[in-house]
């Protein structure tokens, strides 16, 4: 933000919106890109069949073991004596709904079944970070920027470099990521054409004689030091993009119901943005409260809320899209780790290490939990008292990114000398 | 996005064993009617005015008023113009000898709650979680309004990011009032060994932080964690997952008092029964066996004294102060003075602020919060109605006291440079003056005045003559499309409000 007297600026300030937005898109971007971008070079790749991301992340580290539950291990209903949910063929309320003989959803996750025997929904079980913090900030930040150990000029999200790395998915589009939320996910940073959105029904100037501010704003931001500028840029095309879009009445697909919940806003926001079809190739979405150190309540407390309006949302979602014929959607939902395998005396749990993701999409390999289970019995525990990590969530990226997103390099996301891929399987 | 309702949401304060229940935190829009309710009450408030300043800054002066308070006006440039730099910033150091009293009493009458323990708000406002939460908020945007103390309230600001509560988690609405006061308001320029001890000890943290069930024969590590990586050491790995399991035994008991309607509620209490009086080995230190409480205060002890943390504050007070990247040595500097004197807040300042330094300093970008208030202080305006501002921080996402995890909202460019609209919607909403409940005077932007010589004013009066020709260009021609008239001048001045020059400080 240095540039307050820019006398070589002049000529931009007779900028109108239109040709200003020209500018950029031709040859005069280079002009304009800001200095920290890097120049993009395009990876080849067949855009046309690529599919819409939506990273979630439940921030406040969940707890695998409840999302989702080991009940044919014993050693879980001893480290767990108040919190374990029941096997399903237990009576009462708390008991698993059996998944593979192996492993359950809670009741709460009741909502995500359908998906799941659709062979829509994935689970991925012991995997997450390979790093040992257990500090919140520092694990979603390794995690968004997809690196374990990072040095401190990585600032960039692993999303943000996928979109940088792939040509747009729309040759004239405005916008190819949201973060809905207030700051812009770290997952997304450095995304271009990347705007944070609040509500995305709600985008816009508000109060009189807006079209004159707009223009004058236009002109000023258009000289404006750099992060401004880009943001500002940014938010002008959103602005007249998401202005476009019926939010308020958009209707759902399959009689699909978004819970009446920020999470179900957010989710409703993103299908009808992805059925505009206006180039948008990424969403990120926030999902907190899962630091459960006490009252954790997996069965009708706390969290089991919490699953319920995750469950709802994500069925929901699922509904509207696959009912309504958009197969293109991947959903990767994912926490900085896991917690301690056993309960501590706050009738909660700290934080731990081996979390779990889900994979929710149409030419995702679901139906199952996809785990190479490391147990939870003496000496299987991560330092002894936490889940292990068997599959680095990079992995799952990674064949996302691969196989569905149009990025034949995983290194242009993932340039790390320490890690190499291992498939598992999880698109068909 | 969905508004749930706040207000009439009342989950009981204590589950059947007594204990204080963590109550889902809803997803807060403050009630219009919370709002409203307040206005008569709040009306000695509207005899209030910020005089009119400016954003811009050329000299180290005008940058040191700039980043000591949250906006400033001619009468303190002018002030410091008079006494010289060093004796401005003994002067707004020595804070007690500012006057606030009749800010305070103002205050004190509209938002009674700011007074009360615990034990008070309970019996008055159980039933009305959001009285004290909004109490709490509004005195935090009044003061750093209207309170001569600039650089206190600058400081209250980083310690309550530092010591982070959410006010509209479980029971912090009859916690955190106390904590604000008690904790923050008392030692923000005090010695931080004091601030640390008050927070350790304060009930609104060990609930926060859920220490209050830290027990001996199941540690809850969460306070122990935090204490070490958001409030001393940093995240630098200066100690292991080992030192933090010692500490969180060392804080077993550590809890509050729970006695309902008592005059205890809510006050700290160590509880020996169910502290773990084992021997302890924290950072290499031994702390022997049958400590008991004194257990956790050698802990504080070792963390206040240990190097990590002089590191640690200096570099945030630089980054909060100067800039996002302060220098290596001007970090050693700030840690010698907390070494030198003790974690001397006043002492470690004074090497933060230093002349020479502020000349170096590069823009920041203002945090909502801070827009919001130094457009206000910029304008000399009068807030008459504070519903308007409240909605605007909401939407903005920086509403005070409302950041959910512990780390405080972020001090970092990246993080509020993406969501520039709601800065805009603000800034769009200023001249509206019914709705935005804001009212500042014209002074000399008469409309008998050219467009080019209002631009001008509007230059001098809000950025000190330091505006880019080509924001000052866009005002003029957004002038000059139409009629002027005092709506047209008023706008004029939210578009000011809204330019890229006026993020910065």
């Amino acid at each position: 933000m240095a540039n307050h007297d820019c006398k070589g600026c002049r000529e931009y300030d007779r900028l109108t919106r239109r040709n200003f937005v020209g500018l950029t898109a031709g040859a005069a971007a280079a002009a304009l890109a800001p200095g920290w971008l890097p120049r993009v070079v395009y990876a080849d790749s067949d855009s046309s069949s690529r599919d819409v991301i939506v990273s979630l992340f439940l921030r406040g580290g969940a707890d695998a073991l409840t999302l989702c539950v080991p009940y044919a291990e014993r050693n879980y209903y001893n480290l767990r004596p108040t919190l374990a949910i029941q096997p399903p063929d237990a009576g009462g309320a708390n008991r698993a709904l059996d998944l593979d003989g192996a492993f359950g959803f809670p009741p709460a996750l009741e909502p995500l079944l359908e998906a799941y025997r659709a062979g829509d929904l994935l689970v991925v079980h012991a995997c997450g970070l390979e790093n040992p913090t257990r500090s919140h900030f520092e694990a979603m930040h390794f995690m968004e920027v997809g690196r374990g150990d990072p040095p401190a000029s990585l600032y960039t999200g692993w999303l943000g470099r996928h979109l940088q790395a792939t040509a747009p998915t729309l040759r004239d589009g405005v916008l190819r990521a949201v973060g809905i939320g207030a700051g812009l996910q770290r997952t997304l940073v450095g995304g271009p054409l990347t705007v944070p959105v609040r509500d995305p029904a709600e985008f816009g100037l508000e109060g009189r004689s807006r079209r004159a501010r707009e223009a004058a704003l236009e002109v000023m931001y258009a000289v404006a030091g750099e992060p401004l500028q880009t943001t500002a840029v940014n938010t002008f095309r959103t602005i007249d993009l998401l202005d476009d879009i019926d939010f308020r009445g958009y209707q759902p697909a399959g009689g699909a119901a978004y819970p009446d919940d920020e999470f179900g806003y957010a989710l409703r926001s993103t299908a009808a943005l992805i059925k505009a079809e206006v180039g948008v190739e990424a969403v990120a979405i926030d999902l907190g409260g899962w630091d459960t150190h006490d009252f954790q309540g997996p069965v009708e407390g706390h969290m089991a809320g919490l699953m319920g309006s995750l469950a709802a949302g994500l069925g929901a979602f699922h509904q509207d899209l696959f009912a309504g014929g958009v197969e293109n959607v991947v959903v990767v939902a994912m926490s900085e780790f896991g917690r301690h395998a056993f309960e501590n005396a706050s009738g909660g749990t700290d934080h731990g290490h081996g979390g779990l993701m889900l994979v929710l999409g149409g030419a995702v390999a679901g139906g199952r939990v996809l785990t190479d289970w490391p147990g939870l019995g003496d000496g299987q525990l991560y330092e002894g008292q936490d889940l292990e990590i068997t599959i680095d969530y990079r992995d799952v990226l990674t064949e996302i990114l691969t196989r569905r997103l149009g990025n034949p390099d995983y290194r242009t996301v993932f340039d790390d000398p320490g890690y190499t891929p291992r498939t598992h399987g999880v698109t068909v | 996005m969905s508004a749930s309702a706040f207000a009439g949401r009342r989950e009981p304060v204590r589950d059947a064993r007594g204990r204080l229940r963590r109550v889902p935190r809803p997803r807060l829009r403050l009630p219009d009617a919370a709002l409203e309710g307040l206005r008569p009450a709040a009306s000695g408030i509207r005899g209030l005015r910020a005089m009119r300043g400016a954003a811009g800054a050329a000299t180290p002066e005008q940058r040191l008023l700039q980043r000591i308070g949250f906006g400033w006006h001619e009468a303190e440039l002018a002030r410091l113009g008079a006494i010289g730099y060093d004796a401005y910033l003994e002067e707004q150091l020595g804070y007690e000898a500012l006057d606030d009293g009749p800010l305070e009493s103002v205050l004190a009458t509209a938002f009674p709650t700011l007074e009360m323990s615990a034990a008070e708000i309970y019996d008055g406002y159980g039933q009305q979680p959001v009285v004290p939460i909004v109490h709490l908020i509004l005195a935090a945007v009044y003061r750093a309004l209207y309170s001569p103390r600039r650089l206190f309230e600058r400081m209250v600001v980083f310690w309550t990011d530092h010591f982070n509560i959410d006010l509209l988690s479980e029971v912090q609405f009859l916690l955190k009032p106390v904590d604000d006061r008690e904790v923050v308001r008392a030692h923000a320029l005090g010695t931080f060994p004091d601030l640390l001890s008050a927070s350790a000890h304060s009930p609104a943290m060990l609930v926060y932080l859920t220490n209050d069930s830290n027990d001996k024969d199941h540690p809850n590590e969460n306070y122990a964690r935090e204490l070490m990586e958001l409030h001393t050491m940093g995240a630098d790995r200066g100690y292991t997952q080992r030192d933090v399991r010692e500490v969180a035994r060392c804080f077993t008991g550590w809890t509050i008092q729970g006695r309902l309607g008592g005059n205890g509620l809510g006050t700290f209490f160590f509880d020996a029964a169910r502290h773990d009086d084992g021997e302890k080995t924290v950072l290499g230190q031994t702390i022997p066996a049958g400590g008991g409480i004194e257990d956790g205060e050698r802990v504080l002890e070792i963390l206040a004294g240990h190097p990590r943390t002089a590191r640690f504050i200096s570099r945030k007070l630089l980054r909060w102060f100067w800039g996002y990247e302060p220098r290596r040595a001007a970090v050693d500097q700030v840690a010698n003075a907390y070494q030198n004197s003790g974690g001397d807040l006043r002492a470690m300042l004074r090497v933060v602020l230093r002349r020479s330094r502020m000349a170096r300093a590069r823009p920041k970008l203002k945090r909502p919060f801070h827009l919001m208030v130094s457009a206000l202080r910029g304008l000399g305006a009068e807030l008459q109605d504070p519903r308007f501002v409240v909605r605007q921080l909401e939407a903005a996402g920086h509403l005070p006291f409302a950041w959910p995890p512990p780390n405080g909202y972020p001090d970092s460019e990246g993080y509020w440079s993406g969501l520039i609209l709601p800065r805009w919607n603000f800034a769009g909403g200023l001249p509206a003056r019914r709705a935005s409940g804001i009212r500042f005077p014209l002074g000399n932007l008469e409309p008998s005045a050219t467009p080019a010589q209002l631009a001008r004013r509007i230059d001098n009066r809000l950025f000190n003559g330091t505006l880019s020709e080509s924001t000052r260009t866009s005002i003029e021609q957004f002038l000059a499309a139409r009629q002027v008239n005092p709506r047209r001048i008023r706008e004029a001045v939210g578009l000011a409000v809204a330019s890229p020059e006026f993020q910065e400080y």
